[in-house]
């Protein structure tokens, strides 16, 4: 290891990977979406173990077999865990710190991530409430509060 | 064989729900000992090499350690800013795919005082893309001192040497 | 010869090979993994270990993209690794799962390669500029197609090739892609259509490029004992090999694949072939670009160096020839996701070795193959050999 001489002679490259990405949300998401925008949640089922997947897949992941069974879920469910956030992506604070809930939706086996309107305990039962206006997204649930 | 997959033409693509990312991806990408010291020289108006004891190789752009030798090296050369072509392409289009009017002529050049071979990747200007040829001898054109940051751009374009062979 | 676990294929599967797929990377690996499996004659349960390939996590847009990929491709709950060198990956799978089953360790592996390209913007093209020295390089307003055509140049220069004897891959391979169910640009196109299609970064022009695209594929790998039991033609893998270059690419002198030929050697000493051009009988050499499958051919040791263009233009290289290349119609004809794309050469040669590969079937009953990757800044071969 040599020891630097002169500090002129020690040089960052500056620049950037300049992409962004358009994501097509796949044969099972695309029939997500939609439903979601007719504010109701879908799920799909394995016929060969029962699982039953919220987002839905056309495959099931332990039995590698083709799934084609779609069916609405109640916009319901439990909250298993939550969290309150204080800081973006790039660290910097929050105006207000916003509260996220990990939701277990009745009738699947499966849990989504979604914006908590109130404070929330482990255990509760909350529902799904949907934005007025949709587009087909998750930005189409505006959030889960407490039933 | 069952063979699956559903293609979407450029209109269904739009047409579909998609989601849209722009990631940022911003880099400082530390220069190391050997292009630290390379790009200094670019700087100040050289290209400088480096030579492995073992392998004899004179190396360009320099590196801190010979990669078939794997020693280090620190026995830095000054070289010309002159080489010959050892192949070159004319380009029509740009980093982002779009098609250019005028287009740019990479080439890879052999710098004269480095080891038979070893070249570094510029472009050439100042040259008909017809007229370009392998074994072409080049010269670098530098910019003006002031405007020079220490940076592979330092040199605008290798143009051809006229009157050589 | 050191004694290693005999290891064999016995099944494949592919996607279609697509420009925009509306199925996500996990479909698309579901969909060859499934094939795969389903051909085999084994059951998901049978898996013992999962192998997946895919190239840059930049163009899926998906940081970690081989855990994502991971239950798409039967990787839930199993021993699951990803294999990655650029391009090279496809052929680097079955590789590494080669190794999976010869060890001992496992009897059984599922290879997955899958790539969805369109999902980069502007142009996925963008994603690979990534790949030149950020430094040294990427500040000239550097472009992917610039190493191809620096590489062909130097090639055409070296050995004295015209743009006709070129052109001549474009025109067998996209022909050879009409009988492949996969394929994406299949056409019928004669020279003069070649060397009069857009020229994009001279010598290349738009009719020499394989395009970008979605896809995946996916074989089936068993020890010896279960291919016995299970498989009525397995396809042994014979020989494996795989070498890397220096990453100063401009030192190097681009008219010969020093790696390939390297990772050749390794392969056939290990099958023990002492002729190639003799002893195989179907090539599938990487093809992104019309030269690169000469520029392969000879790196595989296939013909002596310069030659490879003469046999083209002989036919030696069509299906009914003597040596055929790419009866799949390789990555011209049937489309480039990129680690998908070695892979589908090895499911060619497994069909053609067992006489399945339809109306693309090579004549005369072939009995050894072998297909190559290749990646990276003009880096890496890897290569293998398989036979029946």
């Amino acid at each position: 290891m040599k020891k630097v001489e002169k500090n002129t002679e020690i040089r960052v490259w500056r620049g950037e990977i300049p992409v962004f990405y358009l994501y097509t949300p796949g044969v099972a998401g695309e029939k997500f979406f939609q439903s979601l925008k007719e504010g109701k949640l879908i799920a799909s089922k394995c016929p060969e173990c029962g699982k039953r997947y919220i987002p839905p897949r056309i495959y099931c992941e332990e039995c590698l077999c083709d799934i084609e069974d779609y069916f609405e879920v109640p916009n319901s469910g439990v909250v298993e865990s939550w969290s309150e956030v204080y800081l973006t992506a790039d660290e910097n604070f929050l105006e207000k710190p916003s509260l996220i809930a990990l939701v277990k939706i009745d009738g699947t086996d499966g849990k989504l991530i979604l914006k908590a309107l109130e404070g929330v305990e482990i255990g509760d039962r909350v529902e799904i409430v949907f934005e007025e206006k949709r587009v087909g997204g998750m930005k189409d649930i505006k959030g889960v509060k407490k039933v | 064989m069952k063979v699956r997959g559903k293609d979407l033409k450029k209109d269904d693509f739009e047409r579909t729900i998609k989601i849209e990312y722009h990631p940022k991806l911003l880099y400082a990408w530390d220069a190391g000992y050997a292009v630290g010291k390379f790009l200094q020289g670019l700087k100040e108006g050289k290209i400088l090499g480096i030579r492995c004891r073992k392998c004899d190789r004179i190396l360009v752009p320099p590196r801190a350690f010979c990669e078939l030798c794997f020693v280090p090296l620190d026995e830095w050369v000054e070289l010309k800013d002159t080489g010959r072509v050892n192949t070159f392409s004319i380009s029509y289009i740009s980093w982002d795919v779009r098609r250019l009017e005028k287009p740019e002529i990479p080439a890879v050049i052999e710098i004269d005082g480095a080891s038979p071979g070893i070249g570094i990747l510029h472009l050439l200007g100042e040259v008909k893309p017809e007229e370009v040829k392998v074994g072409m001898k080049v010269k670098a054109v530098w910019k003006k001192e002031s405007e020079r940051i220490g940076a592979i751009t330092d040199i605008l374009y290798f143009k051809p040497l006229k009157g050589e062979e | 010869m050191k004694p290693y676990r005999k290891v064999a294929v016995i099944g494949a599967g592919l996607t279609k090979f697509m420009r925009r797929a509306l199925e996500t990377g996990r479909e698309l690996s579901f969909y060859a993994a499934k094939e795969a499996l389903s051909s085999s004659g084994l059951k998901f349960k049978d898996i013992q270990s999962v192998v997946m390939a895919t190239a840059p996590d930049a163009f899926d847009g998906v940081h970690m993209k081989g855990e994502y990929l991971a239950d798409g491709a039967g990787g839930f709950k199993r021993p699951y690794m990803r294999s990655y060198v650029g391009g090279g990956s496809g052929v680097f799978a079955i590789i590494h799962g080669w190794y999976m089953v010869a060890s001992g360790m496992f009897d059984t592996c599922l290879v997955v390669a899958e790539e969805k390209m369109s999902s980069c913007q502007p142009h996925p093209q963008a994603a690979f500029n990534s790949i030149y020295d950020h430094t040294l390089e990427r500040p000239l307003g550097v472009n992917l197609l610039w190493i191809f055509a620096l590489e062909m140049q130097r090639y055409m220069h070296v050995h004295k090739i015209s743009e006709e004897e070129i052109a001549l891959v474009s025109v067998k391979n996209k022909k050879n892609a009409l009988d492949h169910p996969s394929a994406q640009v299949a056409e019928e196109v004669t020279v003069k259509d070649v060397l009069n299609s857009e020229i994009m970064a001279w010598p290349v022009r738009r009719l020499m490029v394989s395009p970008t695209s979605d896809g995946a594929a996916a074989i089936v790998l068993a020890a010896e004992h279960i291919a016995r039991r299970v498989s009525e033609k397995p396809v042994w893998i014979e020989g494996i090999g795989w070498c890397l270059d220096t990453s100063f690419w401009t030192n190097r002198d681009l008219y010969y694949p020093d790696y390939v030929e390297k990772a050749a050697r390794m392969a056939y000493e290990m099958a023990g072939i002492k002729e190639p051009s003799k002893e195989i009988h179907i090539a599938e050499p990487y093809d992104p670009f019309a030269y690169k499958e000469l520029h392969h051919m000879e790196g595989l040791l296939l013909c002596k160096r310069g030659e490879a263009a003469k046999l083209t233009a002989k036919g030696v290289t069509q299906r009914n020839g003597d040596l055929p290349v790419c009866p799949s119609g390789g990555l011209l004809g049937v489309g480039n996701p990129i680690a998908a794309a070695g892979l589908m050469k090895v499911c060619e040669i497994f069909w053609q070795l067992r006489g399945e590969a339809g109306k693309r079937q090579v004549p005369g009953n072939p009995k050894r193959g072998v297909a190559q990757a290749w990646g990276d800044l003009m880096q890496v071969g890897t290569v293998v050999v398989l036979g029946i």
